[in-house]
């Protein structure tokens, strides 16, 4: 437990600390380790969200896979939904993370097609922590308390996303209104992949990705973003 | 003075034919307004007014009713799509093609469409449901597409373009309509424009 009069947050994993100068040491080496705690908490909850959906997983689930009691579990995580948020928010942090990194990364000279590039950013789609994204997402569609919640956290990271968009070759040049529609259809299309992965039955991905291409190429000829006649 | 005729008692498979209709119908409902997992039998039973006796009698497992529920689902909405592109899908202009996403993003924000996302959801980390939706899921492309064939837009693209196209278009509508039950959301009809406009691009004649 934390003295009286400290408190403890955790974004993303990183632990932000109030405290009074007098309890620097203990209470330091402590916030550490609780936020070490915190993170481990995260994700192990992300792993069983991935795996068993968000409606089996169960604090005692996920105390059992972070290696505590749920009551552990309970003394970081106040309420179930204190813990969602906070996964919910470490997932979205980590995934817009990693698409910057696909999107900044130079890639090598023969693969610096955009075709490539969103090739990429599909496999981001399939990893685990879009699948905790998906489940969550569904989830907030009927819980209210969750879609509150959420709401606070969206802004950021889609304002992210779009200014890395900023960043991709292929729509540089392209008016912000059309950079904001493909931008959407782009985000829209990989989470509906990473939403039927492994049920429905797949199709043509690649060509997919093409077309996406193709797409911002339609938009990409519409200097002030408003589609004209064909 | 007429004598009225006693109505027709409903032969037992009349009856067993009305009463998993109205179960299949109340666990649309109820999926669609609480989510997968708040949709007990027992809340489809009240909501159908049916005991949980008749239920199991019918469908002795919940994923037999949530099948029930898919297929039923699933045929209604084949059903309004085809209809909705025959009727308005005559020509190929952007104006036109536009006109027929918009009446599908506006058919696809409907909280059915919600039901279908909530049980491939559920699909996912349950092979069972898996299975028992497999032979439904393995049709669902080829049914959409006989459906969409109907547009002269999508008539022109090649196979793999059509696949392509639609299951693109499906994934941006699906999302969509997720996105709009959990943020405000205001519909951008200008995206739909260049959906469109894409489409177009694809037609097989052009591009050979």
């Amino acid at each position: 437990m934390l003295p009286e009069g400290s408190s403890l947050t955790v974004i993303s994993g990183n632990a932000v600390v109030t405290r009074p100068a007098l309890y620097h040491r203990t209470v330091r080496d402590r916030a550490d380790r609780a936020a070490g705690t915190a993170e481990q908490i995260i994700t192990a909850a992300a792993e069983a969200i991935a795996e068993l959906g968000l409606r089996h997983t169960t604090m005692g689930e996920i105390g059992r896979r972070a290696g505590m009691t749920d009551g552990a579990v309970f003394h970081h995580f106040p309420t179930r939904l204190d813990l969602i948020v906070a996964v919910a928010e470490a997932v979205l942090g980590e995934r817009v993370a990693s698409a910057r990194s696909v999107i900044t990364a130079p890639p090598p000279a023969a693969a610096a097609t955009p075709v490539h590039r969103l090739s990429e950013l599909r496999r981001l789609a399939h990893e685990p922590p879009m699948r905790v994204w998906v489940e969550v997402l569904l989830s907030a569609r009927t819980d209210g308390l969750l879609r509150a919640r959420l709401a606070s956290l969206l802004a950021p990271h889609v304002d992210a996303l779009h200014s890395l968009a900023a960043a991709l070759p292929t729509l540089v040049g392209m008016s912000s209104g059309a950079r904001t529609s493909w931008v959407d259809v782009v985000r829209n299309v990989l989470i509906g992949e990473a939403f039927t992965a492994g049920v429905v039955p797949g199709g043509v991905p690649q060509r997919k990705v093409e077309l996406l291409v193709v797409l911002a190429g339609v938009l990409a000829a519409q200097p002030d973003g408003v589609p004209g006649p064909a | 003075m007429a004598v009225a005729k006693p109505p027709r008692r409903r032969t037992q498979a009349e009856r067993r034919a009305r009463t998993m209709s109205k179960l299949a119908a109340a666990t649309i409902d109820a999926i669609g307004e609480l989510g997968y997992g708040a949709a007990t039998t027992r809340e489809i039973c009240e909501r159908a007014n049916v005991s949980q006796g008749g239920l199991f009698r019918h469908f002795p497992k919940r994923q037999d009713l949530i099948v029930a529920a898919v297929l039923r689902l699933y045929e209604e909405s084949l059903g309004s799509l085809a209809d909705m592109v025959g009727r308005l899908a005559t020509g190929d202009t952007v104006e036109e093609f536009t006109r027929v996403l918009v009446s599908v993003r506006d058919f696809l924000a409907r909280p059915r469409t919600m039901v279908f996302l909530e049980v491939i959801a559920a699909a996912r980390s349950d092979p069972d449901l898996r299975a028992a939706l497999g032979p439904l899921l393995d049709g669902h492309f080829e049914a959409i597409r006989a459906a969409a064939v109907a547009s002269p837009v999508i008539a022109a693209m090649s196979p793999a373009d059509q696949l392509a196209y639609i299951e693109l278009v499906q994934h941006d509508l699906w999302v969509e309509a997720l996105w709009s039950t959990v943020l405000p959301w205001t519909p951008d009809d200008r995206k739909l424009t260049v959906l469109a406009q894409l489409g177009i691009a694809l037609d097989s004649a052009l591009n050979a």
